[in-house]
């Protein structure tokens, strides 16, 4: 299969693999979404991106607190946490 | 006459109260193990509309409930279990300043108000506080400086002296005329802060105002 390839074709194939390589190496230590990014510049645009999963965790974050914020008035007298040292 | 007899055998009605109150919370089941009692399961967290998540949470029946306080643990290793989350050196929830307990589950309290007061704040500001890092309804010190804040608190006073000034009129009943009050306004006891004293000092009882003596020496 590669016997048609000349010996320059040859070594920048062998260069995109080590670099395939040394990002799936990358990758396997990396968490989900940074995982992501460093496929993606492996792969291109087909690669899925969940880049946008800390914005949207960041965003339901923000409408959980604003409920939580609104609940508060309806503790009476709550207790506050205290620690036994 | 019942000392020393497991809360449930010496008081079967305390048994149906508990098997009442779980009944609002079905995800908690009560659990048997040998003589003893506990509560275990998932607790859900709400905002005002919205479901905010869920701990695993175990609670531990003392052998004296309820003139001990139940143990809440959360066991699903979701809060880091140090002083700072409010957890215990035993891993236990701390979930108030233990005056404060008289105020807000005195042993007449059954499980029901356990569950719906301090259960339900504690878990309520256990995620809050993993959204905002901070505490909704604020936190007490650690340790004894933390119970003095509270009577601080209670009382209305400003310092560690007013509190030990004021102390001294434990053992009346009522407040002479002549008293002069601690906070230093010029207006005697009677007629400034004796009102707010007597009325925690109708909640909390001795044992407490003994341990407070001992911190404040």
């Amino acid at each position: 299969m590669y016997s048609k390839l000349d010996e320059k074709a040859m070594t920048r194939f062998k260069d995109r693999v080590t670099s395939l390589l040394s990002s799936l190496e990358k990758a396997a230590t990396q968490t989900e979404e940074e995982a992501c990014k460093t496929l993606r510049k492996q792969f291109g645009d087909d690669f899925p991106e969940i880049m946008k999963k800390s914005e949207e965790s960041s965003s339901d974050r923000s409408a959980l607190a604003s409920d939580m914020k609104a609940a508060i008035p309806s503790f009476s007298n709550p207790s506050r946490p205290w620690t036994k040292v | 006459m019942d000392e020393g007899v497991i809360w449930w055998k010496r008081s079967p009605p305390l048994m149906q109260e508990v098997q009442t109150a779980l009944l609002q919370y079905p995800k908690l089941k009560l659990l048997k193990t040998g003589d003893a009692f506990s509560i275990q399961g998932e607790w859900d967290v709400f905002g005002e509309s919205k479901f905010i998540r869920s701990y695993q949470i175990r609670i531990h029946i003392p052998d004296d409930y309820p003139q001990d306080v139940p143990r809440v643990f959360e066991i699903g290793g979701e809060i880091q279990p140090i002083p700072d989350r409010h957890i215990n050196p035993d891993s236990s929830a701390c979930l108030f300043a233990p005056p404060q307990r008289w105020e807000k589950w005195p042993p007449t309290l059954g499980m029901k108000e356990f569950l719906d007061g301090p259960v339900r704040e504690f878990f309520f500001s256990q995620a809050y506080f993993e959204l905002e890092k901070k505490w909704p309804f604020g936190e007490w010190q650690h340790g004894n400086v933390g119970i003095v804040e509270y009577y601080l608190l209670k009382l209305g006073l400003r310092s560690i002296r007013q509190l030990k000034e004021l102390l001294q009129y434990l053992p009346y009943a009522s407040a002479s005329r002549q008293w002069k009050c601690p906070c230093n306004h010029g207006k005697r006891l009677k007629n400034c802060h004796w009102d707010k004293f007597a009325e925690l000092r109708n909640i909390i009882p001795a044992q407490e105002w003994d341990e407070l003596k001992k911190i404040l020496k």
